[in-house]
């Protein structure tokens, strides 16, 4: 525990120490979780046929087209966007009801959006590398919209589908 | 987002648009899905 008389900073590499004291960060994780935080590396990988094939190498690309100006943060939330983008035009214009008719050049629209989402979000960590600009906060972000995007995506796409069935929609989860 | 499954989508977006017909959207999606299994199992049994 951490004594009341102790006048020291709360360094990060003295938190070991304080294992088992409750942290100050948050109010499920403990000291020792924390420790964690320091040595945490994010290490993820897509081993699908269109990562390796088309969206790896055209990312790379696009990346080194870009200014190193750019923040790779600015980069996820214009992915984030395209995605509110997307989900408040579908629903304001063609009604809340996963039912009624929607236009093909929106569907084609749409996509576009979609693509771009997924392209932007390849391309931040790219950019992130490129600029040596890595940062726990920026995967914090990254994934912090993701979860946001993967539910605004899936609405829209109810919708264009017709799916107002439960298991027609679990069917259409399966394959994202 | 996956990466093929993201692929899939936009891909069943515009076979939905080109087709006009909602029900056809149905079809691809559970063609969609069926691909999506294979890529799956690739993934898992046999990365490359």
């Amino acid at each position: 525990m951490v004594s009341s008389n102790s006048k020291e900073p709360l360094l990060i590499n003295n938190l070991i120490a304080y294992q088992s004291a409750p942290s100050p960060y948050t109010f499920f994780s403990t000291m020792d979780d924390v420790a964690y935080f320091k040595n945490y590396k994010y290490s993820g990988e897509d081993r699908g046929i269109t990562y390796k094939y088309f969206y790896n190498p055209v990312a790379i690309k696009l990346v080194n087209m870009l200014p190193t100006w750019i923040a790779p943060n600015l980069i996820t939330f214009m992915g984030f966007f395209c995605v509110i983008l997307g989900f408040v035009l579908t629903f304001s214009l063609y009604g809340t009801e996963f039912k009624g008719h929607v236009p093909w050049w929106f569907l084609i629209l749409y996509s576009a959006l979609l693509f771009a989402y997924r392209m932007l979000d390849e391309m931040d960590g790219k950019q992130a590398r490129r600029t040596a600009n890595c940062s726990p906060v920026g995967v914090m972000m990254d994934h912090f919209t993701d979860y946001y995007n993967g539910t605004m995506l899936c609405l829209p796409l109810l919708k264009f589908l017709q799916l107002d069935d439960p298991i027609k929609i679990f069917i259409l989860l399966l394959m994202i | 987002m996956a990466s093929d499954g993201s692929f899939l989508l936009i891909l069943t977006l515009w076979v939905t648009a080109a087709i006009g017909n909602e029900t056809w959207g149905h079809t691809f999606t559970v063609f969609g899905i069926t691909l999506r299994y294979i890529d799956v199992y690739f993934y898992v049994f046999a990365p490359w």
